[in-house]
């Protein structure tokens, strides 16, 4: 069964139509890249899967449940990571992470558990009494892997989790969704690293101009394509899509 | 769908938020900086230096020179030899051309001018008028002033004791009334309507300060520094994080309002142990109140400022939104210091304005408990307003994103519902009953009519019939409009004609007995639905069927269908509560609330508002009729109905029962039905 499913999702913003009829899943224990070139409407499937946009049309569950009318369970059931969803820049590390745990409904005996746990796991201690705002990119990024396991939900979403990294800190990120994938989770991934999806992940999809273009594992697309590498792949549909629509063009289609 | 409150989530969001405007600089200056400083500083510090300034200036030598014809100046030198008067001792006179512009160039502060002839005045015991030119661009001109004048006041009370010596006159001769002042105020209230509009103007704009920063760093500061999506990624609501944002808000804004007092009051009371006949002189009882009467509007001021903070994506953006906030939030504090400005029933229901005028009667020490307790009732009302407009802005998506289309507050929303939201139907109350209580109740005063007429049509009609207009709802369900079939006609216009004798009954044996209602009100009312030279039909035109038409669309139509699909049966309670605080007059809130249950209970049966609408149209006409009719005497209003009317009622409700038996069929959802799904083509 799908942890993350996506069907029909459809968001305008005036007469901009971001993402058109999106559909896609994500079952447990798989990694699936979510790949597309600069406004392709990654961004905005992401943000209402993860129940921060209302979808125009169509829905999305999330570990079964409904973005839209069960928004809270579906948020539980979530770990988020993405680059506009930053720290607490006067608090530190451990408190940030009490304050999240806290609002996902952990209880004090479990959540200092888990905050060790994740502080342990993450390498954090080092820098755990320290204020975020003090902190390196890489601190940054391993703060806010923690925070999206913390309450070990089902489903991840990784919003290019290691764009401004270095080397080390893009292993970490690795290492994650590897553990992540082992552990049974259904992780989204969306990157521009070519080399990373074709690494990590398990299926691609490609969005391009809103739409879904292309879905399937890697060999599939390639042999689908004719091209050898991913990123002739991702070229390959990316230039062959059809232009965006408007949100008058799906008004008059319905 | 009402989602409920978790308090374990808002209490995470207020400890770790709390934790984090502490650690805010600006917060803490303008917190806990400026009132410990302030207050001592500009106190007991420029106090001190201002009297030590003041200290060496009265120490300095004032140079007068005089003017006159030599023997003249010479009869007035007396008045400042300095041997017999000790108000001359710092007055040195000095040589001059006599022109006035030497008055205040440094060499000369004073010249006094003497008449020719002035000494032989003197001399005869008549009087002289003499001129005292002087500068008083600087300080030391107008001590000049002072200084010569004291003398000479000196002088002349020497001659007038001279003279009556020599006339051998009685003592009192020259001043036969001698006036002894006493002030009967305590002196912690003495000149208190000098000083009080001074130090409330103070408290105010400082105790504003304290909510201002924190109100911007937990809404705005979370989109600034991009904290707003962590936060909206979790399961907590944005009411959660409305919740525990404005705790943090309110908990800074009234330390920062207890430092203020403390600090103010602290430093007077240093003052007047230093200086006892300091003004201002209050007490510790009154600084108690002070901050308990302040933390109310700390509560407002928080909110609103929380409200419009949710609206900017930046510090900065909510800086220059908070200005006109701000000052909306401090002219009514000048209020304090108009003198026919007082608290009254009225002035302590408007929010900000009540608080200075509180402030006012506590420094007097005239306060009504009573007043002021419906000032903190009006204010939580506003700040309930507030707070679900702030956790409706907060997280906004054309706020959030930056990306996402912007917020229009303007935009005309789509037409997806088929009847009010319980948000839009309870905004429509709060908006209706505003226009009702600030501007329908003083227009019916001084109007009558006229004012009625607005009343019921603008205030009470208008509102949710522009909403429903706006929304583009769909009129049959947001309002009940559904035809009533005679059966249900029949039963209201019966339940209507017989309703007012068991409400009769419980106002005779039990509101007369709990709170009975004062004659004045009672002979009021009777006035006021009788009409004064008012024709009938026009009384019930204005009285009966405008009340029923208005009336019944806003609580049966608008608030009650909304309601309805997830109170069931509470919504007709909720909406009777809502229609007879409508009403505005405790008295008649449990009549009110009954004919509102009744009216509920008709809609919810019959599925039609227009049973409402005949009822509440028949029973307000039977009042009219009947008080015009027994204008004088019997029925009043808190008489027992005569025992025939009790058995009418006893054979009328059976035969209103046996009309309504079958019930109206259940609602449709609050959501429109989905279109007819497409077959797919082949």
């Amino acid at each position: 069964m799908a942890v993350i499913a996506a069907q029909g999702l459809t968001r305008t913003f005036g007469s901009v139509l971001a993402a058109n009829a999106v559909t896609f899943e994500v079952g447990a224990g798989e990694v699936v890249g979510l790949l597309g070139p600069n406004g392709a409407g990654k961004t905005t499937t992401l943000r209402m899967i993860a129940s921060l946009l209302q979808p125009t049309a169509g829905t999305a569950t999330v570990a079964g449940h409904d973005v839209r009318t069960a928004s809270r369970l579906a948020r539980s059931s979530l770990g988020l990571v993405t680059s506009s969803a930053a720290l607490f820049p006067r608090l530190s590390p451990r408190e940030f992470l009490r304050y999240v745990g806290a609002l996902h409904g952990l209880k004090s005996a479990s959540l200092e558990h888990r905050v060790d746990a994740a502080l342990e796991r993450f390498e954090i201690e080092p820098f755990a009494s320290l204020r975020c705002g003090a902190l390196s990119t890489g601190q940054r990024q391993r703060v806010l892997l923690a925070r999206a396991s913390l309450h070990d939900p089902p489903a991840l979403i990784l919003d290019e989790p290691s764009a401004g990294l270095d080397v080390l800190g893009a292993q970490a990120v690795v290492s994650f969704v590897r553990e992540s994938k082992v552990q049974g989770k259904a992780v989204l991934l969306s990157t521009h690293d070519m080399a990373e999806a074709e690494y990590l992940c398990d299926r691609i999809v490609i969005i391009a101009g809103g739409r879904l273009v292309a879905s399937g594992t890697a060999e599939e697309l390639r042999v689908a394509s004719g091209k050898s590498k991913l990123a002739e792949v991702f070229l390959y549909y990316v230039l062959s899509a059809p232009p965006r629509k408007t949100a008058r063009d799906l008004e008059a289609e319905t | 769908m009402i989602t409920p409150v978790r308090w374990s989530a808002v209490h995470a969001v207020f400890g770790a938020e709390l934790r984090s405007v502490i650690r805010d600089r600006r917060t803490m200056i303008a917190t806990v900086l400026v009132p410990v400083l302030l207050y001592p500083l500009g106190g007991l510090g420029f106090a001190t230096m201002a009297a030590s300034s003041v200290d060496s200036l009265r120490a300095e030598i004032t140079r007068i020179c005089l003017t006159g014809p030599k023997a003249d100046t010479e009869a007035l030198m007396p008045a400042f030899d300095t041997t017999s008067s000790e108000k001359a001792k710092r007055i040195q006179i000095v040589e001059c051309t006599g022109e006035d512009r030497q008055v205040g160039q440094g060499a000369l502060d004073a010249k006094l001018e003497i008449p020719a002839g002035a000494a032989d005045k003197l001399a005869a015991g008549d009087a002289v008028e003499l001129g005292v030119v002087y500068n008083s661009r600087e300080w030391r001109g107008k001590m000049a002033e002072e200084r010569v004048n004291e003398a000479l006041l000196d002088h002349a009370k020497a001659l007038i004791a001279e003279r009556i010596t020599e006339k051998q006159l009685p003592a009192g001769f020259a001043r036969p009334l001698k006036v002894v002042s006493r002030d009967v105020a305590p002196r912690s209230q003495a000149g208190a309507f000098q000083w009080a509009p001074l130090v409330i103007v103070v408290l105010i704009l400082l105790s504003v300060l304290g909510v201002f920063i924190p109100s911007i760093d937990v809404t705005a500061g979370d989109r600034e520094r991009m904290t707003l999506e962590t936060l909206l990624a979790s399961p907590a609501t944005a009411t959660e994080l409305v919740l525990g944002k404005y705790g943090v808000v309110f908990v800074v804004g009234v330390t920062s309002v207890f430092l203020n007092v403390a600090s103010l009051f602290g430093t007077v009371k240093a003052m007047a142990s230093a200086a006892p006949d300091v003004p201002f002189p209050v007490g510790g009882v009154q600084a108690g109140l002070v901050m308990l009467a302040a933390i109310p509007s700390v509560a407002l001021s928080g909110a609103i400022c929380m409200a419009v903070g949710c609206l900017a994506r930046s510090f900065r953006d909510a800086q220059n939104y908070m200005t006109p906030v701000y000052l909306a939030i401090i002219l009514p504090s000048y209020a304090a210091a108009m003198p026919t400005l007082k608290l009254t029933a009225f002035t302590a229901t408007i929010p900000m304005l009540n608080l200075p005028l509180t402030l006012k009667d506590i420094f007097s020490g005239t306060l009504d408990p009573r007043l002021a307790m419906l000032g903190v009732m009006v204010n939580i009302f506003f700040v309930i307003v507030a707070l679900v407009a702030a956790s409706r802005l907060y997280g906004h998506e054309g706020i959030a994103f930056a990306d996402a289309e912007p917020m229009d507050l303007l935009k005309r929303p789509s037409s997806a519902t088929l009847r009010f939201t319980t948000g839009e139907a309870i905004t429509v109350f709060g908006v209706s009953a505003a226009l009702t209580f600030y501007v329908g109740v003083p227009l019916m005063t001084k109007r009558g009519e006229l004012g009625l007429f607005l009343v019921q049509s603008l205030c009470i009609f208008l509102p949710p019939v522009a909403w429903a207009i706006w929304r583009r709802l769909e009129w049959r369900t947001a309002f009940g409009m559904r035809a009533p079939g005679w059966r249900g006609a029949g039963a209201a216009v019966i339940i209507g004609a017989v309703a007012w004798i068991p409400i009769q009954l419980y106002v005779y044996y039990v509101q007369e007995s709990v709170m009975p209602i004062p004659r004045e009100v009672e002979k009021g009312l009777r006035e006021l639905i009788a009409g004064q030279g008012v024709s009938i039909p026009l009384m019930i035109l204005l009285g009966a069927a405008l009340p029923a038409i208005a009336e019944e669309t806003l609580f049966r139509g608008a608030i009650l269908q909304s309601l309805r699909p997830a109170l069931g049966r509470g919504a007709i309670v909720l909406t009777a509560l809502f229609f007879s605080l409508m009403h505005f007059d405790p008295w008649r809130l449990a009549p009110t609330f009954l004919l509102g249950i009744v009216a509920g209970a008709l809609v919810f049966r019959t599925g039609s508002i227009w049973t409402a609408m005949i009822f509440h149209f028949v029973n307000n006409a039977l009042a009219i009729g009947l008080t015009v009719a027994y204008r004088d005497e019997a029925l009043a209003d808190t008489s027992a109905p005569p025992m025939w009317l009790i058995a009418v009622v006893a054979a009328a409700m059976p035969v209103a029962f046996w009309l309504l038996r079958s019930p109206a069929p259940p609602p449709r959802s609050r959501v429109a039905p989905p279109p007819p799904e497409t077959p797919a083509s082949p």
